[in-house]
């Protein structure tokens, strides 16, 4: 027996009719369930998948479009049925695979609520007690008795996760849903997440925001052409994640040949030094990323990225050199550095943290040298959530997120220690000789 | 809740509530009545009459085609209002039947965002559909035979208003079991779209709502006739309200006729309902 809020998958195998001529192959699919013998063609699009969840886990399954993701959720959910295998769940389960759909246009946003919620298995004396609450949360208390059709997209996204919210469920299953809507209520969607996340329940999500995923996910299932490639911790789940894309983009073994033997790591430190997961707005920091090749691979272009996790904004490009990719350009030299056998580290110096309260994501990108006005980032491979930040406000009257693209930087160090090699040796010749070349006409 | 597929071949799988029949039947009918009530206030909302569409469409559809039929009969004179009540009482369940039946051709493609996206029992639909349309039909009904009784002298009022209770319950658990199976027919042959509905105007031409004396037509049409379920459902209507005298007098063995094919369509909808989600 399952506990509550657990899920497990054994086997599990579905495939789609393939449509050659759609009515006649439909019609064939109907009869085949009499008729086994009589089949159509079939696509198989889960094959073979097993896995399980355990209650309070949150897990993110990623891929690329038609990896099965979506056939995954809708199996569990029950809104399809397997071609074979076994699919257990144990607990009330909430499924929000779409945002808006159900919602009838001519009805009032009241009516929906009813509509839709009596869909979803409430009962209705339940859903009554439960309205005032979803209107105030959907913040629609203006809007909610007008015909839906007259409502935004956005008003729309907020009535649906609003509703979905209210249903008591042990698992919630998200597809998606949280690329809608403005980054306000996508601010307050993960803010319930959180609470979903403590309150011990189970989420499973897909997502291709890779911050939403490190943000969120303590397990990461990563499906290709059917098949579970990947089932562990966040940080490798992304990385596979990242390297099925740079493949599908590059295609190429060499690439991962190239940068699969690498190790990213990235660590930031407060003013007295200590390692910090936490950092207070204004504080100084020092951002640390270490790179460890087992052989040299030459001059490479390196960038750091910070995302702001929950409203999905870019803040800002750190580079050896260049300060800021879309700000000021740094005084040091060029925008390359080398990377030989043994630990390269980049240290970034930041007076004072500039960006608002709230949950930052550090990804690396390493790829071979390019031109900085039309940067090529396809060549390359990107290291994703390497490492996180909470950033908080000491006064509470100063709550609130901000973007700083510009970014304070006070000083960038590189250092090595590197198994020693004739290219290294070279490289690092040429490199010292560019930067005392730089210093001499600074001077 | 645990839900399980086993099987490798035909895996025992559950949609929704569909699964635990017997135990969720009452959370069902809860949630059909409550939909039903939702959308046949909601229906109305679109037009100037609203409400009064309901007792207007009917009597201008017996009345329309009671024109036209007659002039094809080559009638004279002033029809009596006994017959123009019966009409308009025999037209009310055809058009009823034939408004399920279309509706629920297509009701499974209309619908389906909301089948593939959102987890709720699917198999409602079609009776959610049945049932709007049978509260807007009980309305009429209502609103007929009450003028039938005071208009027309009835002996027996309190017998045929029995029978005409028995034959509301069959007709709407027939309609229910229709609708399962049109619905799925629909799926398969969404051509039937085009084909049914002059099919059906021919039918009713030819049905007892405009023919109470069978025995006029040729030898043919009434064979037509005779096999056609929609005739047969208005003669067992005539003769539960006596507009006509000879019928199917049967209500309680069409009652158990129909529970039995209604528990078979639930089957069939329930074993289908199942891949039609990867059909759509």
């Amino acid at each position: 027996m399952l506990m509550p809020g657990a899920i497990e998958v054994h086997d599990l195998v579905v495939e789609y009719p393939l449509y050659r001529h759609v009515i006649l192959d439909r019609f064939r699919a109907l009869l085949g369930i009499f008729f086994l013998a009589w089949r159509p063609h079939v696509r198989r699009v889960l094959d073979r998948i097993s896995f399980s969840i355990q209650p309070g886990e949150t897990v993110a399954l990623v891929g690329r479009n038609g990896a099965g993701k979506t056939s995954l959720l809708k199996v569990i959910s029950g809104l399809l049925s397997p071609t074979a295998g076994n699919v257990c769940v144990n607990g009330q389960l909430m499924a929000l695979l779409a945002m808006g759909i159900g919602f009838r246009p001519a009805f009032t946003g009241r009516e929906n609520l009813v509509y839709c919620g009596l869909l979803l298995g409430l009962e209705k004396q339940q859903l009554l007690k439960l309205v005032p609450g979803i209107i105030e949360f959907a913040e629609l208390e203006a809007a909610i008795d007008q015909p839906f059709f007259t409502y935004s997209s956005g008003m729309k996204a907020r009535l649906a996760f609003a509703l979905a919210a209210a249903v008591p469920f042990d698992i919630v299953i998200l597809d998606e849903t949280l690329a809608v809507g403005d980054s306000k209520f996508v601010t307050k969607c993960y803010r319930r997440l959180r609470e979903i996340e403590k309150s011990g329940k189970t989420i499973l999500m897909v997502s291709h925001q890779l911050g939403e995923i490190a943000r969120l996910a303590s397990r990461v299932i990563v499906l290709e052409g059917g098949k579970i490639v990947y089932n562990g911790n966040v940080l490798g789940g992304l990385r596979v994640y990242e390297d099925i894309l740079a493949d599908a983009v590059v295609g190429g073994a060499n690439r991962s040949d190239r940068y699969g033997p690498l190790l990213v790591g990235l660590n930031v430190y407060n003013d007295r030094g200590e390692e910090a997961t936490h950092v207070r707005v204004g504080e100084p920091v020092r951002v640390e990323m270490t790179i460890r090749s087992p052989h040299d691979i030459g001059d490479q272009f390196v960038v750091l990225r910070l995302t702001d996790i929950e409203r999905g904004h870019l803040c800002s490009y750190l580079m050896p050199s260049r300060w800021d990719i879309l700000g000021q350009q740094g005084a040091a030299g060029h925008d390359n550095i080398f990377i030989g056998a043994g630990e390269t580290k980049v240290t970034w110096e930041i007076p004072h943290w500039v960006t608002g309260e709230g949950f930052y994501s550090f990804d690396v990108y390493l790829g071979p040298p390019t031109d900085i006005a039309t940067i090529d980032l396809s060549q390359g491979h990107f290291w994703t959530a390497v490492s996180k930040l909470a950033v908080r406000y000491d006064n509470e009257w100063l709550r609130g997120g901000s973007t700083a693209l510009e970014f304070p930087i006070s000083g960038v160090h590189v250092s090595r220690d590197y198994i020693v090699s004739d290219m290294a040796v070279g490289k690092l010749r040429e490199q010292e000789q560019v930067a005392g070349g730089q210093s001499r006409a600074a001077d | 809740m645990t839900r399980r597929s086993n099987s490798s071949v035909a895996p025992e799988y559950e949609i929704g509530w569909i699964g635990d029949e017997m135990i969720n039947l009452s959370k069902m009918a809860r949630l059909v009545l409550n939909l039903a009530w939702i959308e046949f206030k909601a229906q109305r909302k679109d037009t100037f009459l609203g409400w009064g569409w309901i007792v207007l469409w009917p009597a201008l559809q017996a009345g329309g085609l009671l024109l036209v039929v007659g002039t094809l009969r080559g009638d004279t004179g002033v029809t009596s209002l006994r017959t123009m009540i019966a009409t308009y009482l025999g037209v009310l369940v055809w058009s009823t039947a034939v408004g399920v039946i279309m509706g629920n051709l297509g009701i499974l493609q209309t619908h389906r965002e909301m089948i593939v996206h959102i987890r709720f029992p699917f198999i409602v639909l079609p009776v959610v559909d049945v049932t709007v349309k049978y509260l807007v039909f009980l309305t009429q009904l209502f609103i007929g035979v009450g003028l039938w009784l005071l208009l027309v002298p009835h002996a027996t009022w309190g017998l045929m208003l029995v029978d005409v209770l028995v034959f509301v319950v069959v007709f709407y658990l027939a309609l229910i079991a229709t609708a399962w199976i049109v619905s799925l027919l629909g799926l398969a042959a969404p051509d039937l779209s085009f084909i049914l509905p002059p099919v059906f105007l021919l039918l009713l031409t030819l049905s007892p709502v405009f023919h109470s004396d069978q025995g006029v037509l040729s030898p043919l049409v009434y064979y037509v006739n005779s096999l056609n379920p929609l005739s047969f459902v208005v003669s067992s209507w005539y003769a539960a309200i006596d507009i006509h005298e000879s019928g199917p007098q049967l209500p309680w063995v069409l009652l158990i006729g129909t529970v039995v094919v209604l528990a078979a369509a639930y089957k069939l909808a329930m074993v289908m309902y199942r891949e039609v989600a990867k059909v759509l």
